[in-house]
Order: structure tokens, then C-alpha cells, then sequence
């Protein structure tokens, strides 16, 4: 069988530092933002993300506490995969705005796992090409935007 | 023999940059093509729209407004059938002709004569009907690991000497003849420390019946190490190479609607050292083709940022065949 999990070298661009930043509301720090990118050749429906989880210094955001901004719409991670009409093209940030009160300024330890489901490769029944789509970086928390 | 075979450009050779800077987009590369003084081009929707299977009306102005202003000018449009989109199940057949239907309003929104896209044998004449309705062909690509001779193609070749339609056909790509892995891939294999001689062994050895196990074993045997190990992975997997399968070629060639000229690396000496590009042109010559080879470098899967340079040398090395085969008849 072909190799079922496929991951490109565009790894470097799932979490840029210019996509983390303190989250306002009325001036007040609520959460903040991660903005990710496809580590792939092409974009993807948004129902093809079969896994989505952030960890902060070692710490796992609970999925209750984020919702995905992409294409002026919101989801809430539970969502996803429900939104096959709703894509992801390769060249867009989804914000993923997550309320966990804040983090603290300075440099903090990102790790994403986002693992995409193939729109389009199938193996055998029920077998299709996964596109691991994860990061892991050092970055240091850019200063607040107000929430929108 | 008229030997007046035409060249564009896929978009899709310029991945690298395309995924990389949020500055390079259409325009830069329609200035891309210029320079390579190529105007037809082919699109691939799902990597290049932000909207996929019905881009918006600004993405496709967009794109018509930039071409006209370049002088360049879209052929075909790469579609997909993202069948498996869904989480809960595969789309159905009818769900299916749906998006073939979808790629084929985009193809003609374009102004595009083709549409490549991997329609099963089953919907085809469904296709060919909705096809004519767009009056854009749809043209199923041959791609590697695919060889024409696969029961598969021959299925689709039956089916088009069936329909006898000119709005379903193939797209046989040259990538699917490829006789010997290219010098970047023996090259990283050799930085990461393989014996000349073991990876010499592997090239010879590839189509004498081993299995990879075997070939992983007997590399083993001879002393090599990780790097004759990941060579061997490599070359029975995504980068695998074998004889050409000229004949089956053959078989496919009175139903290509246009070709995809696929290329991994080409040296400054502009010669194409592992697909046999001047035998597939010249058969394509000789069967009376006289349309479209649309060139589409792979180079990104090395992770090289050098797409105008390497298909500027392609060019040259399709244009001197081309010129060849003319003079064999002057």
C-alpha cells in the first residue's frame, strides 16, 4: 500500500510568527490568536480536517474554547467536519481565535497537530491519504489586536 | 511529417513560490510565463482559487483580466473530483458528475478548450455529454504510477472508441516514463552517504523481479547503510522509475487531446536524462498530433525554488527535438 501519511516540507508556514497575538475586547486581554496554513500543494474542504488540537507550554486548549475564522465565517471546531462545501484554500490563514483568558508576554511553545484527511486519495474502503499538516515552534506572543 | 506541436505552461510548476510568498500570485506569474515566451497555460482550480469547485466571480476576473494584460491565455483547467470530501461517505455517482459539471462551468468561465479531470470509465459518457453542452473537452490524464498497457486505461480506451466523441479523451503524461531516478535524487542519496556502487546496483537491479524487501535486504548485504535503505523506499515508492511502456503509449495516442510534459530536473546542458522525451514526441508526431504538450515541472518536490530556470531549459530541449524532427523532412 502506499504511504498513507504524507507530510511536505511547507512546514515552516503552518505557524508564522505574525499569525500569534494577543486577543482585546475593549482593551481587555480575552485569549489569543494562531493563524494556520496548509502544509500541502493545494487547499482543502474544511470537513477534511480530522484532527485539530493546540498545546501552549505543554498545556492542551480544551476545543470549547476556540472558534476558526476563515472566509469571514465562524466555526467551532466540532464543526468542521460537517463543512465539505466550505474551503480552505492553500494561500489562507485560518485564525483560530482561542478565549482561554490570555497568555502571559514573552515566548511561548506552540505545537499544532493538524492532521487533513485527503479529499480525493482512497487506498481501499475506508483507507484515504492523511495529510499531516502539524508544527511545533518557539514564538514569541505579538502585541493585542482588539477582537472583532 | 509536420512536426508543429505547440507549448504552454502549468501553473502548477510554479508550486514552490506559489505556496511559499504571499506575494507571488497570478500576476507574477503570467509576467513568468513572458519571459519563457509561453501564452497558453493550464490552472489548477484546487490549488490556485481560494474558492474550490466554484471559484467567485472576482477570482475569475482576476485571472482573465491579468492573462489579457500579459498576453497569455488559459488552455486547460486542472479539476479534481474530491470524492471523498465528505466525512460520513464517498459522493455518489450523481454527486460526482455534479463537480465534473462544476469544473466544466469553470473550465468554460475561463474561456479554457480542456478540462482535465479523472472521470472513472463509468461516468464517461455521461461527461461526454456535458462536455459537449460546455464545449470544453475533457481529457483523462495518464499519470505515473498509471501506464497505458494498466487494464484501467485500456477500460477508458474502450470506452472512447466507443463513445467516438471529440469531448472525452486523454491527457498522457510523460511522467509515467521515466527509466532512471534523476541526478538530485542520487545526489541526496549520496550526501546522506550511500556507495556509488550500491545505488548503481539498485538502478540496474530495479526490474529484475525483487521485491523491495529483497532489494532492502541485499542492500543490507552489500555493506549500505540508512541511505541505500531510503533510497530503496524512495525508488520502489513515490519516485519510482521502469522501462518505458512505449507500446502501450501507442495504443492511447489516437484519443490524446493534449499531453502534460511532466519533469523532476534538467541540466544546463538542456538534455533530459530520464524520460525518453525524444522517442514520446516524435511517436506523438507521428500519430498525427499536432496540438498542445503543456510542460509541468515537479521541481517543488525536491523543495527547489528555481521553476523559470529549469523550464526555460525544458523548453529549449522540446524546441531542439521539435526542430530536429522538421528538418528530418525539409
Amino acid at each position: 500500500m502506499p504511504t498513507q501519511y504524507m507530510k511536505l516540507g511547507f512546514e515552516e508556514r503552518v505557524l508564522r510568527p505574525d499569525g500569534f497575538y494577543h486577543l482585546l475586547l475593549n482593551g481587555k486581554k480575552v485569549g489569543f490568536n494562531l493563524d494556520l496554513r496548509i502544509n500541502y500543494y493545494r487547499g482543502m474542504q474544511l470537513s477534511t480536517v480530522e484532527t485539530l488540537k493546540v498545546t501552549v507550554d505543554g498545556m492542551e486548549i480544551p476545543s470549547g474554547l476556540m472558534m476558526a475564522q476563515l472566509n469571514g465565517k465562524c466555526f467551532g471546531t466540532d464543526e468542521l467536519k460537517q463543512m465539505y462545501q466550505e474551503y480552505w484554500g492553500i494561500k489562507d490563514p485560518m485564525h483560530l481565535r482561542i478565549f482561554n483568558g490570555g497568555l502571559p508576554d514573552g515566548e511561548h511553545e506552540v505545537s499544532v497537530k493538524l492532521i487533513f484527511k485527503s479529499p480525493y486519495m482512497k487506498f481501499t474502503e475506508g483507507v484515504y491519504g492523511l495529510v499531516d499538516g502539524s508544527c511545533s515552534k518557539r514564538l514569541t506572543i505579538a502585541e493585542g489586536r482588539e477582537f472583532a | 511529417m509536420k512536426a508543429d506541436l505547440d507549448l504552454g505552461v502549468s501553473l502548477y510548476g510554479f508550486t514552490q513560490r506559489f505556496v511559499e510568498r504571499d506575494d507571488y500570485g497570478f500576476e507574477e506569474m503570467f509576467r513568468g510565463l513572458n519571459a519563457l515566451g509561453i501564452r497558453k497555460f493550464e490552472l489548477v482550480g484546487a490549488q490556485m482559487f481560494r474558492s474550490y469547485p466554484i471559484p467567485s466571480d472576482e477570482e475569475i476576473a482576476e485571472v482573465l483580466e491579468l492573462a489579457a494584460k500579459y498576453n497569455v491565455e488559459p488552455f486547460s483547467y486542472g479539476g479534481y473530483i474530491d470524492f471523498a470530501k465528505r466525512t460520513d461517505r464517498d459522493l455518489t455517482d450523481e454527486e460526482m458528475l455534479r463537480e465534473i459539471t462544476y469544473d466544466l462551468m469553470t473550465a468554460h468561465r475561463l474561456g479554457c478548450r480542456y478540462l482535465r479531470e479523472p472521470v472513472p470509465a463509468r461516468l464517461m459518457p455521461a461527461a461526454a455529454a456535458m462536455a459537449e453542452r460546455y464545449q470544453v473537452a475533457i481529457g483523462y490524464e495518464i499519470h505515473a504510477p498509471q501506464r497505458p498497457s494498466d487494464p484501467d486505461v485500456q477500460e477508458l480506451l474502450h470506452v472512447f472508441e466507443k463513445l467516438d466523441s471529440p469531448w472525452v479523451g486523454f491527457v498522457p503524461d510523460f511522467g509515467c516514463y521515466i527509466e532512471r531516478p534523476n541526478k538530485l535524487s542520487v545526489d541526496r542519496f549520496l550526501g546522506l552517504g550511500a556507495k556509488p556502487e550500491n545505488l548503481q546496483y539498485i538502478i540496474d537491479h530495479r526490474w529484475d523481479g525483487s521485491t523491495e524487501a529483497e532489494m532492502t535486504a541485499k542492500m543490507a548485504e552489500m555493506g549500505g547503510g540508512e541511505a541505500e535503505k531510503m533510497a530503496v523506499s524512495e525508488w520502489f515508492g513515490y519516485l519510482s522509475f521502469a522501462p518505458a511502456d512505449l507500446d502501450g503509449f501507442r495504443t492511447v495516442l489516437p484519443f490524446a487531446r493534449y499531453f502534460h510534459g511532466k519533469f523532476y530536473h534538467i541540466g544546463e546542458d538542456c538534455v533530459e536524462t530520464t524520460i525518453p522525451y525524444e522517442k514520446l514526441i516524435r511517436m506523438a508526431v507521428e500519430s498525427g498530433f499536432d496540438g498542445t504538450l503543456m510542460i509541468e515541472y515537479e521541481g517543488h518536490t525536491f523543495y527547489l525554488d528555481d521553476a523559470e530556470e529549469q523550464i526555460a531549459r525544458h523548453i529549449r530541449m522540446e524546441k531542439r527535438i521539435l526542430a530536429d524532427l522538421q528538418a528530418e523532412n525539409l
